[in-house]
């Protein structure tokens, strides 16, 4: 399960204690992830050949992934007041005249 | 994975380090007696792995450290997993250099409690997931049994066992893990309100933005206009600048042209006083030597000279006053010896005068004696003959007698005779020795002062003489030889002077790192002694160029004037390794052996412009002339630039200008004001080339005058030794002549001695004639007596006879006295004069004629000679003396004659200098000038370049803009310009940036917008997810409980074959509608909140022990050992489902019964193959089926752990069960 792709950031993400850095919540797909989870937690059917994980595996891995999201959120929202500042740094320099 | 080593220490009774090695990953079983520290092993394991001992007390702590005697304080356990694939490893995050084990160490003290994985700290909670990573919960209660807890399994109420399966499913941890997550995702969902706040927010922004764009539109377009219309002013007035910077190049190039003029006379003055300096130099280094050698070496000569001539004037003097004192000793000596003789004259006549009266008075003497000897004879005879005759009787008695007495006489007689013979004999002998002794001594005298000695003593006095003067004269030829070696000398060093000079002037026009490494190739050249027909010298050094085309050479050739040509490459590569380890200087070699003659260069004909190869300019030795063309090959000396420049182009050739200015094919063309004051280096290179050969000249001639000293010196040392010899040869032959002289001496006294000898002979001759007349007298009386008659008596006459002859003896004798008085008187007197004359006058006059003899012959010659001798050296001299007192003063005029010369080169050099001095105030003018005019140049040359830059930063602009305005007059745009400068100033606060800012901001919000949507749809698929998860959490306990259900049954058959069991799960439904269940739950209602959607209310167990279709029972009605079994069965039933790698079991078969605990290890040994079991027992039945056995003792209150054999496991639980059955 570890070795598996896909999802070792996710475990990673969940099991690492501490921040988690900016690369891996960029670079995750959560839509295609959650996906993936969902399918080795056995939740759709199609895959049936797949021994399912256990629900301790699976819960760590919703935390990871939920983790991620929240990053991604919190990064954005980020990203955002930032541009916002800029913008607003743009009128209040406009204020004084150009010769 | 499993348990493989524990080490204890410190730990309740394991006071010392305990090792539990090499356990059996299947089944191992632990005994010992009571209270022996079984329990504390198990304890000690908790107390890693279990939650067991968390958060403890200061007494906790100190119950769980060992006591007892001996301080312990602190205590640790610590337990070593086999981990072969690493599932643990990873687990923890942590770097594990040791793949295969983990070793886990909890350390305890009175204040301390820290984790460790590996030696590494680390915290409780690690330790945890990591276990948890592997199936083994720490919050399991069942993973652990301790002693006499089994129970409570059983005992356990539904809903603990509903919670132990969800802990079997891993739903607890899911539900806290899923619980987390909604939190985090509702704080997330905040911030994605926020996000869509601040996004219209951004839209606003940018809607304004737009705004400010669309103004900037606006003002652009004025500002188009306002940079035509500038474009326009500053074109026109660059036009203007440009026109005025032509007229003052035009200035600039009179102004040159003017200063040139002035340039070249100062070079002329220059020149000339370079000209004037050397030959001061040159003056003032001649009259420094003329003055330290020629001067001094005159003085010298003219002293030596002078004090020469007093001297042999001294001893003229000396000589002649010696000869005078001679002639006056000579006159004196000459007056005494007349005296003397005279003297002797006298004395001699005197002599003479008595000479006749001694003989006469000697002969009377004679007559006398010889008288009265015949008297007394003939009265003797007679009385004898009385008296003779008297004895005798008878005449035969006296005849006999007679006849006796004559044969004696005769007998002597004849003896007499012969001894006279032999004196004759004796007489005849020395005459001959002395003839022979004369003979010698005539010989001897002849070889003392014969003339051919004399002879050989002249010539050696020549020889002498000769040898002599030879010397003398060499050693002025040396004296000569050392003036003109000091002289060279002196000239070497300043020509050296010269040389070092020229060469510093030369490294004046090049850098350091290259005049070093010139410098060091001739060091190295020298010091490697390689052949001079190797290394030719500085490029420049071998070139000859006319003065008109020297500047041409020098600005082409450059620093590769002063490349150094060499014969090959090895010696050029020799010299370069040379260089670079000693770090001197870098120079480029021009090897001849690597030259090639470049192909045949097309020059332009002459028709095509004033122009010609500047090759053909530059002579130089035939073999270095491709090095030249190498230089200088592709050049053409030009009039003009312009030729130049357009000849270069076509001919891909260089040109240069007479005065230097260079054009090359790429037609970049360099050039300007030259600097005519620096030295040339070709100047320099010749300069130094003909210093260079003075000085090797004046090396060589000081060379060949030290030869010439040094053979001069071999020569005196000849002619010395030679003197010499001959000094040696004339004493020795001196020596020879004294030997001679004092045998000579010798043979003279022995001639003396023999004269003496001859005189005695003789008188003895005479004596001895005397004796033998006597003796014939003798014999002739004797024979008259024979005849005669005997008488006895003398005869009367006789008597008379006798008588008379006595008177007359008396008268004789009387006058022989008187003569004899006489005589005796007289002989004293001859002998006094004798005397005087012989041993007084005669010696005198000896001494004076051989004096004089002396005098007159050898000194005086001798003397005479010298001073003939001394009078040509002195007139020698004298001429020497004048000689060198003309040449001093000669040398004296000379030196008057060119310190005037100096100083008169002095005042025109002065002359020339001030001169020069007014012509470079005049060029400094000139060149103030031209600086103006530069600077004049500059300003608007800058201003050309301002308005340019100003145009280019205009920039591009439309024809049409420009060309809309071109017809308007400049006031006119000035004025326009001035209008739309007014209308932009009004617009100041137009954003210049918005349009480039309004695009990136648009296109920020744009990604930004779209990373939003992404995140809604990603929590939309999470949102999705959660719900999903949670359907699959409740579907995991659904089918572990129905797993372990059927475990359950199936291992309740196997322990009891005649019973069954049954695990029931309740749903919620069925809980809610008790009001008594409900209360139940309200201990556990924080508990339960966690469960949120959990379906389940609880677990039952229903079992019966006595028939499979009986009614069953619920387990709190069961027996104790009833209790255990369903325990047991339970735990292995979960086992089955969720293994958990290691169990410990502490005495769990200890309240069954033989059948119970055969059938419960027939199962753990079962199960024993997929999980590791550590159990104590007492019991052997669990004994036969395990893999390993570990024996606890406990002596003096410490426990120790030892591996034993199954069978002495068994004797000892045996052993100790007939001591209990006892
Ligand atoms: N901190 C401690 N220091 C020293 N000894 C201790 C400490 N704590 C407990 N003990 C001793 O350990 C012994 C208990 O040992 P333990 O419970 O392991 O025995 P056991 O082998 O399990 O016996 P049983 O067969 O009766 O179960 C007691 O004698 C007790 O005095
Ligand atoms: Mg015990």
């Amino acid at each position: 399960m570890n070795g598996n792709g896909p999802l070792t950031q996710i475990w990673l993400a969940s099991n690492m204690a501490h921040t988690l850095p900016k690369s891996v919540s960029q670079n995750t797909d959560i839509v295609a992830s959650v996906r993936e989870i969902a399918k080795v937690a056995g939740c759709t059917s199609d895959n049936a050949n797949i021994e399912p994980v256990t629900l301790r595996a699976s819960g760590e891995l919703l935390h990871g992934v939920v983790r991620v999201y929240s990053k991604q959120t919190s990064l954005l929202l980020n990203d955002i007041k930032d541009t916002l500042a800029r913008i607003s740094s743009l009128f209040r320099s406009n204020q004084v005249p150009i010769t | 994975m499993y348990v493989k080593r524990i080490v204890i220490q410190g730990f309740k009774t394991y006071k010392n380090t305990t090792v539990i090695e090499d356990l059996s990953p299947n089944l191992n079983v632990v005994v010992g007696s009571n209270g022996s520290g079984k329990s504390n092993l198990f304890a000690a394991l908790r107390f890693v792995l279990t939650d067991a001992y968390k958060g403890l007390r200061r007494e906790e702590r100190h119950a769980l450290i060992h006591q007892g005697t001996g301080s312990v304080m602190s205590a640790f356990v610590e337990i070593e997993f086999n981990d072969p694939e690493g599932q643990m490893a990873i687990s923890t995050g942590l770097q594990v250099t040791q793949a295969e084990t983990i070793k886990v160490r909890r350390t305890i003290g009175l204040k301390k409690d820290e984790y460790s994985i590996n030696g590494k700290t680390c915290h409780k909670g690690d330790i945890a997931r990591m276990l948890e990573s592997v199936g083994f919960s720490p919050s399991n209660p069942y993973n652990i049994v301790p002693q006499g807890r089994i129970v409570a399994v059983t005992n356990a109420k539904d809903e603990e066992r509903l919670s132990l399966l969800e802990e079997v499913v891993g739903a607890k941890s899911f539900e806290a893990k899923l619980q987390e997550s909604l939190n985090k995702m509702e704080t997330t969902n905040k911030d994605s309100a926020k996000i869509e706040a601040e996004l219209t927010e951004l839209q606003e922004r940018l809607d304004e933005l737009d705004e400010e764009r669309r103004d900037l539109e606006k003002y652009q377009a004025l500002e188009r206009d306002r940079k035509a219309f500038q474009f326009l002013l500053y074109d026109r007035e660059l036009n203007e600048v440009t026109n005025s910077i032509e007229k003052v190049e035009d200035e600039y190039s009179t102004t040159l042209k003017s200063s040139e003029k002035y340039i070249e006379e100062l070079e002329k003055r220059e020149s000339l006083v370079a000209d004037i300096n050397k030959t001061l130099q040159k003056t003032e280094a001649d009259t420094k030597i003329k003055e330290a050698n020629d001067l001094k070496s005159e003085k010298a000569r003219f002293l030596e000279a002078s004090e020469r001539k007093a001297t042999l004037q001294a001893r003229y003097k000396e000589i002649q006053k010696q000869s005078k004192e001679y002639n006056e000793q000579n006159v004196i000596d000459r007056k005494s010896l007349a005296i003397i003789k005279e003297e002797i004259k006298k004395k001699e006549q005197e002599l003479q005068e008595l000479t006749p009266r001694f003989k006469d008075l000697t002969a009377e003497k004679a007559h006398y004696k010889n008288q009265i000897s015949e008297l007394e004879n003939i009265v003797v005879e007679l009385q004898s003959k009385r008296g003779k005759y008297a004895r005798f009787e008878t005449q035969v008695e006296r005849d006999t007698w007679l006849g006796a007495e004559m044969v004696a006489v005769e007998q002597e007689l004849i003896r007499g005779e012969k001894e006279l013979q032999e004196v004759e004999f004796e007489i005849q002998k020395t005459a001959d020795v002395m003839a022979e002794l004369n003979q010698q001594i005539d010989e001897l005298s002849d070889s003392v002062s014969g003339p051919g000695i004399e002879a050989e003593m002249q010539d050696l006095d020549a020889e002498i003489d000769a040898c002599k003067n030879d010397y003398l004269h060499r050693l002025d030829e040396r004296k000569e030889l050392w003036r003109a070696e000091q002289k060279l000398q002196a000239i070497r060093s300043s020509s050296s002077d010269a040389l070092k000079k020229s060469e510093r002037d030369l490294e004046e026009t090049m850098d350091r790192g290259l005049a070093s490494g010139l410098r060091a190739v001739n060091e190295i050249v020298e010091r490697l002694k390689l052949p001079p027909s190797s290394v030719h010298g500085p490029l420049g050094e071998l070139l000859k160029v006319s003065p008109k085309y020297k500047t041409c050479a020098e600005v082409v050739g450059g620093n590769s004037l002063f490349h150094v040509v060499v014969e090959n490459d090895e010696v050029a590569s020799i010299l370069m390794n040379e260089l670079f380890s000693t770090k001197s200087g870098r120079i480029t070699f021009i090897p001849l052996n690597r030259i090639q003659t470049r192909a045949n260069i097309e020059y332009p004909s002459n028709a095509e412009g004033d122009c010609t190869p500047l090759i053909l300019k530059i002579k130089c030795d035939k073999k270095y002339e491709a090095a030249m063309n190498h230089v200088f090959g592709k050049t053409i000396v030009v009039r003009d630039l312009v030729t130049g420049s357009r000849l270069a182009k076509k001919y891909k050739l260089d040109a240069v200008t007479l005065d230097g200015d260079r054009a090359n094919s790429r037609g970049v063309v360099s050039g300007g004001y030259h600097d005519y004051h620096k030295k040339a280096k070709l100047d320099c290179l010749k300069e130094i080339m003909s210093v260079k050969s003075q000085h090797q000249k004046a090396v060589l001639e000081c060379e060949s005058l030290g030869d010439q000293v040094a053979e001069i010196d071999a020569a005196i040392d000849q002619a010395n030794s030679k003197l010499k010899q001959c000094a040696k040869r004339k004493e020795a032959i001196q020596t020879d002549a004294e030997q001679l002289r004092w045998k000579l001496n010798k043979k003279r006294s022995e001639l003396i001695l023999l004269d003496q000898d001859a005189a005695t002979l003789r008188q003895k001759r005479e004596k001895l004639k005397f004796s033998l007349k006597l003796a014939q007298d003798k014999l002739a009386i004797y024979g008259d007596d024979l005849t005669k008659p005997f008488v006895n008596e003398l005869s009367s006459d006789e008597n008379q006879q006798i008588n008379e002859l006595s008177r007359k003896i008396k008268e004789s004798t009387k006058i022989f006295t008187r003569i004899t008085e006489d005589l005796s008187s007289l002989i004293n007197k001859l002998d006094n004069l004798n005397a005087e004359i012989d041993s007084k006058l005669k010696p005198q006059e000896k001494y004076l004629i051989n004096f004089l003899d002396e005098m007159n012959e050898d000194s005086m010659a001798m003397l005479k000679q010298k001073l003939e001798r001394l009078e040509p050296e002195i007139k020698d001299a004298k001429a020497l003396e004048d000689l060198s007192r003309e040449n001093l003063e000669q040398t004296r005029n000379e030196l008057a004659k060119l310190k005037e010369e100096s100083t008169n080169n002095q005042r025109i050099l002065e002359k020339a200098n001030s001169q020069q001095r007014s012509l470079l105030k005049n060029l400094e003018k000139f060149q103030k000038d031209a600086e103006k005019v530069i600077i004049r140049k500059t300003t608007l040359s800058n201003r050309r370049d301002e308005l340019q830059q100003k145009i280019s930063e205009i920039g591009l602009l439309s024809e049409e803009s420009v060309a809309q305005h071109e017809r308007l007059g400049s006031s006119e745009i000035l004025d326009k310009l001035k209008a739309v400068n007014n209308k932009l100033s009004s617009m100041t606060n137009v954003n210049k940036r918005a349009i480039e800012n309004f695009k990136r901001f648009s296109e920020k919000r744009e990604e930004l917008v779209g990373r939003a949507e992404e995140l809604v749809s990603s929590q939309k698929s999470i949102e999705q997810l959660i719900i999903s998860l949670k359907k699959q959490k409740v579907e995991g306990v659904e089918t572990t409980f129905k797993k372990v259900a059927s475990n359950f049954t199936t291992l309740f058959e196997m322990l009891v074959p005649n019973g069954k069991g049954q695990l029931l799960i309740h749903r919620r439904e069925d809980n809610e509608s008790t009001q008594s269940s409900k209360k139940s739950k309200d201990s556990a209602a924080s508990r339960r909140d966690d469960y949120i959607g959990s379906a389940y209310s609880g677990v039952s167990m229903k079992v019966s022990f006595n028939s499979k279709s009986n009614e069953q029972t619920y387990v709190e009605q069961l027996s104790g050992g009833q209790k255990t079994v369903c325990a047991i069965a339970l735990i292995l039933a979960i086992q089955m489902v969720d293994p958990a790698p290691f169990y410990l079991f502490d005495e769990i078969d200890a309240a069954l019964d033989k059948q119970y605990r055969t059938s419960v290890a027939n199962v753990m040994s079962r199960l024993s193959s997929n999980a590791q079991f550590i159990c104590t027992t007492f019991r052997t039945d669990l004994l036969q089926v395990a893999n390993n056995f570990y024996r606890v003792k406990f002596e003096n209150r410490v426990s120790s752990v030892t591996e034993v054999s199954k069978q002495s496991a068994i004797n000892f639980i045996q052993g100790r069960n007939k001591l209990g059955d006892i």
